[in-house]
């Protein structure tokens, strides 16, 4: 598949994620593309000589020709596809475990804010949320798969 | 097979599955917070305490009441709970969600999980007042994130460590970046990164806290 059936993937996979009220995983992938996938290290040489414009009376003496920089290295499209098809994996993978392990300890576990209002609701964690979070991660990941094979036959 | 698009859809249709609890940006935060509260309580009776849930009331509670937003400890809002840590012949302890802490500064910050001091804990609920930062034993600041974590964790834990006792400060996440990890250490600070359940990163913050309790119990 060509790169620009990827970044085409990758659109349409974070609209629909947006349309299913995801879009704050789709934000989160974003930040992280835009702050660049690792720093790496560079030896950056110093030209030879006196820089241009400076005299022999103020020249301060070199002890090494070279230093360390760094330089962040961006995320190809490929990377961002995996990225974004990872945060969705990782969101089901992780919430079933979390309520599984949390549920077996405590049973029923009511999360509720100070004061009920229409951007903090509260949510309760119980064994019929277990199963049903469990057998949706399995369809999931059947998915995703199936989408990151044909993205990368 | 089936086309991307009808993957996809097939995606969508999943998402809007029923009961699964939800899964907003902050329900997945305060899940985790959860379990890091859980890895606490653990940790307790690993290091041979008798742990118990109570309400603010002071009652026993059989199903936990949590946060989903920072609060003060004496909030009558919500029946919220708290567990009771008790080490035989020491003082005794309480586990909290999202409290708020009186910090060095005199201003007071949220801590994702606490354990704090039970007298002291007592005492800021009959008064109506904030736990102050060295009646801390724990202070967890939890990050649940679908990425590689932000760089500016780092600086902001830092400084919640600043405003607290470092040594009581454990910055816990879910994922793991290499420039938060390498400000971290650089800053000596607790922490510990892809800790999620039955992973070897969560036992080894259990023992973290073991260690944490073990100092405590050698002090009393």
């Amino acid at each position: 598949m060509a790169q620009i059936d990827v970044e085409d993937v990758i659109r349409r996979l974070s609209d629909a994620l947006t349309a299913s009220g995801f879009g704050w995983l789709v934000q989160e992938v974003s930040s992280a593309v835009q702050e660049g996938r690792r720093q790496e290290k560079i030896k950056v040489k110093r030209p030879r000589g006196r820089p241009a414009g400076s005299s022999t009376a103020d020249e301060v003496p070199i002890s090494r020709q070279s230093a360390e920089y760094t330089r962040t290295i961006p995320y190809s499209p490929s990377e961002q596809l995996v990225l974004l098809t990872n945060a969705v994996l990782g969101l089901f993978d992780d919430s079933a475990s979390m309520n599984a392990i949390l549920v077996g300890e405590f049973g029923t576990i009511a999360f509720q804010p100070e004061r009920n209002t229409p951007e903090g609701e509260g949510f309760v964690l119980d064994k019929s949320s277990v199963d049903v979070h469990l057998q949706a991660k399995e369809r999931v990941d059947g998915l995703i798969k199936k989408l990151c094979e044909e993205a990368h036959p | 097979m089936p086309t991307d698009q009808a993957l996809i859809d097939l995606l969508i249709s999943e998402f809007q599955t029923q009961n699964l609890g939800s899964m907003t940006s902050a329900a997945m935060n305060d899940r985790y917070e959860a379990f890091i509260w859980l890895l606490a309580i653990r940790a307790a009776r690993q290091e041979g305490a008798t742990v118990s849930l109570q309400n603010v009331g002071g009652l026993p509670a059989t199903s936990p009441v949590l946060r989903t937003s920072p609060g003060v400890i004496y909030s009558l809002n919500q029946n919220y709970t708290h567990a009771v840590i008790a080490f035989p012949g020491k003082p005794e302890l309480e586990a909290h969600l999202g409290v708020q802490i009186d910090a060095k500064s005199g201003v007071a910050h949220e801590a994702d999980v606490a354990v704090l001091d039970r007298a002291e804990a007592i005492l800021c609920r009959e008064n109506s007042v904030n736990p102050r930062y060295f009646s801390a034993l724990i202070i967890a600041e939890c990050k649940y994130y679908s990425t590689p974590l932000p760089l500016g964790l780092s600086r902001n834990f830092i400084g919640l460590s600043r405003e607290m006792r470092a040594l009581d400060c454990f910055f816990v996440a879910n994922q793991d970046s290499t420039n938060v990890s390498k400000v971290l250490a650089y800053d000596r600070s607790h922490f510990r990164t892809l800790v999620l359940p039955s992973t070897s990163p969560a036992e080894n913050l259990l023992h973290q806290f073991r260690a944490k309790y073990n100092h405590f119990k050698a002090l009393y």
